[in-house]
């Protein structure tokens, strides 16, 4: 047992027992080697109920060693409930340190957002997965997808950005935008804004994708191509705000949209609540 | 049935020894002979008309040289492209051509 | 392989397929040449279907060959072909109208990406194009093209025979498969639809294999006529000299037994 670990009566390190955590690595490794393939594993039972991360806590389990720092986003947020919840959660079957700060985290996992600030070589983000099929709405059969994604026969994905444009003369999908991998797979990055796509390509970290319920996981290594599917008449755009954000006067990060009272008063703040504060702080400073 | 006067030149259309029979496999397979050796020429520029009693072979003998019946015994030579062709012994695809 | 009939588009040889003990067809052989319409009659039963979807590549037979012409000499073994060739020739050189337009069309999309979908397939990528291509084919199959954004769920069964037509045809295909295009349409839609076929086959001077039990159907489409019962080809040649002067027992039977309207 870890020093400093709270034994939850019984349980390994991470709560997974080592066979499993084995067999979610192998899967992870394959995974790596082919950027974007969906790779089916055995999803265990999870303290918690599906669609509710099981994915992403089961390859975080799986990775996190006695040296990480985790840090648990939900929507940019580290106070949310389901964030504090998981962060507790590891740090009960762990005992590792935990941090709210991107720059400290060696492992962070996600829900719904990457963090403005950059990340680094030696990071490792863990997304969490409600879909992986990103041709799934368009085809029921998980035979014909299969072969789709062997084929490369993507044709379909475009006709869903075809009705986009048909029904709101642009591409309409803001989040879970499908994005084409090493120049092979399609992949669903999972609901991020498309905001957020640029962010994976190229990038240091490896990011790693987790789907419980589905029993799939897939990966992106570190410095891959990652590129957003468009047309060439209506090409691939992020979402842009008027205004900065309220408090750390940021125009560069994704903001949400916060209601302050019932007049129509609205204000808007970083998502990415590490990034903000971290601004805030600099701005004090100087 | 009557034929105008022979030319000099080779015929256009010249039927030989062209024998049609119907076999109708629903009535008690009895054959019906048509013709048994039917000879015709008809040359460049000629008109030739046919005529004869009810059901003695008249459209009969029209389908045959479109094509539109087989025969059962004999030749159809039709003159074209420079050469002969015999329509009986023609694949479809042959009298498709012929007929534009 | 150098092309023996320098001009045949299609050659199949003794196709062959068993359902286990039943027969589905047995040692069918025929030619296509380009630009022929060739129709294949029968009784429901008779093998007629299994025949079309053994040639399209999209059942594989117990046995036979099926040779397609390249268009430069060369033929292809069809029935040889990897998985991904095969889909890929499917996707790029056939077209295959099913008599059940739920299994040729998305029923969840709209028809204009329906129509569309086959040009994305092969990596249009561009939005203006797509569109316009799905509008005039549309318009070609003489549909209203108002109704471009509806979903083919809204459709009646000619809108939905004539939206398949456009899908597969919008590619232009080597190969035209009819499964029954006019089945179960009624009287009036079905000939509508015939005479679009007509003009559509005339116009592109198309090579199509047509099944149909309607001789009515084949006389007005084909040049020529295949004729199968249980499973074996009983006779074939030109369409009007089949149905106008049958030779086999079964032919005459079938001929005899069109109502005389």
């Amino acid at each position: 047992m870890l020093a400093g670990c709270n034994p939850w009566g019984g349980y390994n390190f991470a709560y997974l027992d080592e066979d499993t955590k084995r067999m979610v690595r192998r899967a992870l490794l394959k995974a790596v080697a082919i950027p974007g393939h969906q790779i089916p594993f055995s999803s265990r039972e999870m303290p918690l109920p599906y669609g509710w991360g099981t994915g992403g806590i089961q390859v975080t389990a799986s990775i996190i060693g006695p040296a990480d720092t985790l840090k648990v986003i939900d929507q940019g947020a580290d106070d949310t409930t389901n964030a504090v919840s998981i962060r507790q959660f590891f740090t009960r079957t762990t005992g590792v340190a935990t941090t709210e700060k991107t720059r400290a985290a060696t492992i962070i996992q996600t829900r719904h957002r990457i963090p403005e600030t950059p990340l680094r070589a030696g990071q490792i983000m863990v997304y969490q997965v409600p879909l992986p099929e990103p041709l799934r709405v368009l085809e029921a059969r998980e035979v014909e997808t299969r072969k789709m994604h062997a084929y490369q026969e993507y044709g379909l994905i475009f006709v869903r950005l075809y009705e986009d444009v048909v029904r709101y003369r642009k591409i309409a999908t803001s989040y879970n935008y499908p994005v084409e991998v090493n120049g092979h797979y399609l992949m669903s990055p999972s609901p991020i804004p498309k905001f957020d796509n640029p962010k994976m390509h190229r990038s240091p970290a490896l990011h790693l994708f987790g789907a419980g319920r589905e029993m799939r996981v897939y990966a992106v290594p570190p410095f891959t191509s990652v590129v957003s599917l468009d047309f060439e008449d209506h090409p691939f755009e992020v979402q842009r705000w008027d205004q900065a954000c309220a408090l750390c006067h940021s125009r560069d990060s994704f903001l949400d949209e916060i209601v302050t009272d019932d007049r129509g008063g609205r204000m808007f703040v970083c998502s990415d609540t590490d990034y903000c504060s971290e601004r805030r702080d600099e701005g004090d400073a100087s | 049935m009557n034929q105008a006067s022979s030319h000099n030149l080779l015929p256009l259309l010249d039927l030989r020894g062209v024998g049609k029979t119907f076999l109708l496999h629903a009535r008690s397979r009895e054959p019906m002979i048509v013709f048994k050796k039917l000879d015709l020429h008809l040359y460049a520029g000629e008109c030739v008309v046919l005529s004869g009693a009810s059901g003695c072979g008249k459209s009969t003998l029209l389908r045959l040289i479109f094509g539109n019946y087989l025969l059962q015994s004999g030749a159809i030579y039709v003159r074209h492209d420079g050469g002969v062709v015999d329509i009986a012994s023609s694949s479809p695809r042959e009298i498709l051509l012929l007929r534009r | 392989m150098t092309d023996p009939y320098p001009s045949v588009l299609l050659c199949v040889e003794e196709l062959t397929k068993f359902y286990g003990r039943r027969t589905g067809c047995r040692n069918v052989s025929f030619q296509l040449w380009p630009g022929e319409v060739l129709a294949i009659v029968g009784e429901s039963g008779s093998g007629k279907t299994t025949l079309l979807r053994c040639v399209s590549g999209l059942m594989p037979p117990s046995s036979g060959s099926v040779h397609l012409s390249d268009g430069s000499g060369r033929t292809i073994d069809v029935l040889t072909l990897s998985e991904a060739q095969r889909r890929k020739l499917i996707r790029s050189d056939f077209g295959f109208v099913h008599q059940d337009a739920h299994e040729g069309l998305r029923m969840g999309i709209s028809a204009g990406a329906n129509t569309g979908e086959r040009l994305m397939a092969i990596g249009v990528r561009h939005f203006g194009r797509i569109r316009a291509e799905s509008l005039s084919w549309l318009e070609r199959v003489e549909m209203d093209l108002s109704r471009i954004d509806d979903l083919p769920s809204a459709f009646s069964g000619g809108m939905l025979q004539r939206l398949q037509i456009a899908r597969n045809l919008i590619t232009r295909p080597r190969l035209l498969f009819l499964d029954e295009p006019t089945g179960g349409l009624d009287v009036s839609v079905q000939a509508r639809l015939l005479d679009l076929l007509r003009e559509l086959v005339e116009e592109l001077s198309a090579s199509v294999i047509l099944v149909t039990h309607d001789l009515t159907v084949a006389r007005l489409l084909s040049h020529r006529l295949v004729v199968m019962q249980k499973g074996e080809v009983v006779e074939t040649g030109l369409t009007d000299q089949v149905l106008d002067d049958p030779q086999h027992s079964h032919t005459q039977l079938l001929v005899s037994s069109i109502l005389q309207t």
